[in-house]
């Protein structure tokens, strides 16, 4: 199966009606869940009557919850037992629409499986050792590279501030970003993606006062907020 | 997602399944987003199980895939073929009172496999528009 055209096929359904949009929106989620479900018990290789004792349910229960046909849903407190039987995270998040589309269309059991916190520990101690040896820049000017934690995702992001009072990112990987294209421009106003909350561009802060800039007169800067400040004392 | 290639019947060059999934007098635009999902899903899952797919009792290779949505009973009837790792979806009928309807929806379904099996040319990759 052609994993474009299905995209295709599904934006252009979205795109077109507003009613479906939000259908399959609900759809996804509940769909998504019944199916992690059952991949997060194989992967363990619990059968229901295991998984269900595990997670201090019925098997029966278990059942019904990887049913997508089920009349009820899971509450959030379900999905929560279930993520502390599977000692896994849980997230609730809202999203652009690519990431549903990206994640509707990636339902290979395999790639639903979820490490427990146990499993992904040796890499998550690797990767966070990592991102303390990194370094920080003191002053951000034009033509400067920075490095400032990309704290939602867990990792550095990297650049060069440009003269328009933007930065030009080098290596930017987000989740609406994952190949890490270089885009220019004011990073918040080109790149509003909800990770870059600790990172702020713009002249002004989020009160609309003046946001301190750093470098001589001038001289075109990335403005760095009191936000930021904080962050790079603590990370310094 | 590429385990399972759906596939649609074609008659006339149209797919009756695609026709009845987008008139909305047989499956109202969230009764379509489930099913729709639901194919989506399963294309990417190896094994499917009970109760969301089984084999049809008495009728040999016909698969009904259960959508269940709100109190409307779908089945999708389709047929693990013609090639490998493909899923024809051959017709689409509702249970009413552990009743087809139409009550001839299995024979159908059994036809058009027979038409699909020696002629290709009645399949089209199902659209999950």
């Amino acid at each position: 199966m052609n994993t474009a055209l299905v995209k295709r096929d599904l934006l252009s359904s979205l795109r077109s009606d507003r009613e479906y949009r939000h259908a399959w929106n609900l759809e996804n989620v509940y769909t998504s869940v019944c199916f992690q479900l059952r991949a997060l018990r194989e992967q363990r290789k619990f059968s229901q009557a295991a998984f269900g004792k595990e997670a201090n349910m019925a098997p029966e229960r278990i059942s019904i919850l990887e049913d997508p046909n089920a009349p009820t849903k899971p509450t959030l407190n379900t999905l929560l037992r279930i993520a502390n039987a599977c000692d896994v995270g849980l997230e609730v998040r809202f999203v652009p629409y690519k990431v549903v589309i990206d994640r509707s269309t990636t339902t290979d059991l395999k790639a639903l499986e979820v490490p427990s916190f146990d499993e992904e520990l040796p890499e998550l101690e690797a990767s966070i050792a990592e991102l303390a040896l990194a370094p920080m820049p003191e002053v951000l000017v034009q033509g400067s590279r920075f490095s400032i934690p990309y704290f939602s995702l867990g990792q550095w992001t990297s650049g060069t501030a440009d003269a328009s009072g933007g930065v030009l990112p080098h290596a930017e990987m987000t989740s609406s970003n994952p190949a890490g294209i270089p885009r220019r421009g004011p990073f918040a106003e080109r790149n509003p993606s909800p990770n870059q909350g600790e990172v702020r561009t713009e002249n002004s802060s989020a009160s609309g006062a003046a946001t301190p800039l750093l470098g001589g007169v001038g001289t075109p800067v990335i403005p760095i907020n009191a936000k930021t400040l904080d962050l790079r004392s603590r990370y310094a | 997602m590429n385990e399972w290639l759906f596939l649609d019947y074609v008659e006339r060059d149209s797919s009756p399944i695609w026709e009845w999934i987008n008139d909305k007098r047989c499956v109202p635009v969230k009764a379509k987003a489930k099913i729709q999902r639901i194919l989506l899903q399963l294309a990417g899952t190896v094994s499917w199980t009970r109760p969301l797919a089984s084999n049809l009792d008495g009728y040999p290779e016909i698969v009904e895939v259960r959508i269940r949505w709100m109190n409307t009973q779908y089945r999708l009837l389709g047929y693990r073929g013609p090639g490998e790792r493909e899923f024809t979806l051959l017709f689409p009928a509702l249970e009413k009172g552990d009743q087809f309807v139409p009550l001839n929806a299995p024979e159908i379904a059994t036809n058009r496999m027979s038409i699909v099996k020696v002629d290709r040319s009645r399949i089209r990759e199902h659209s999950f528009g």
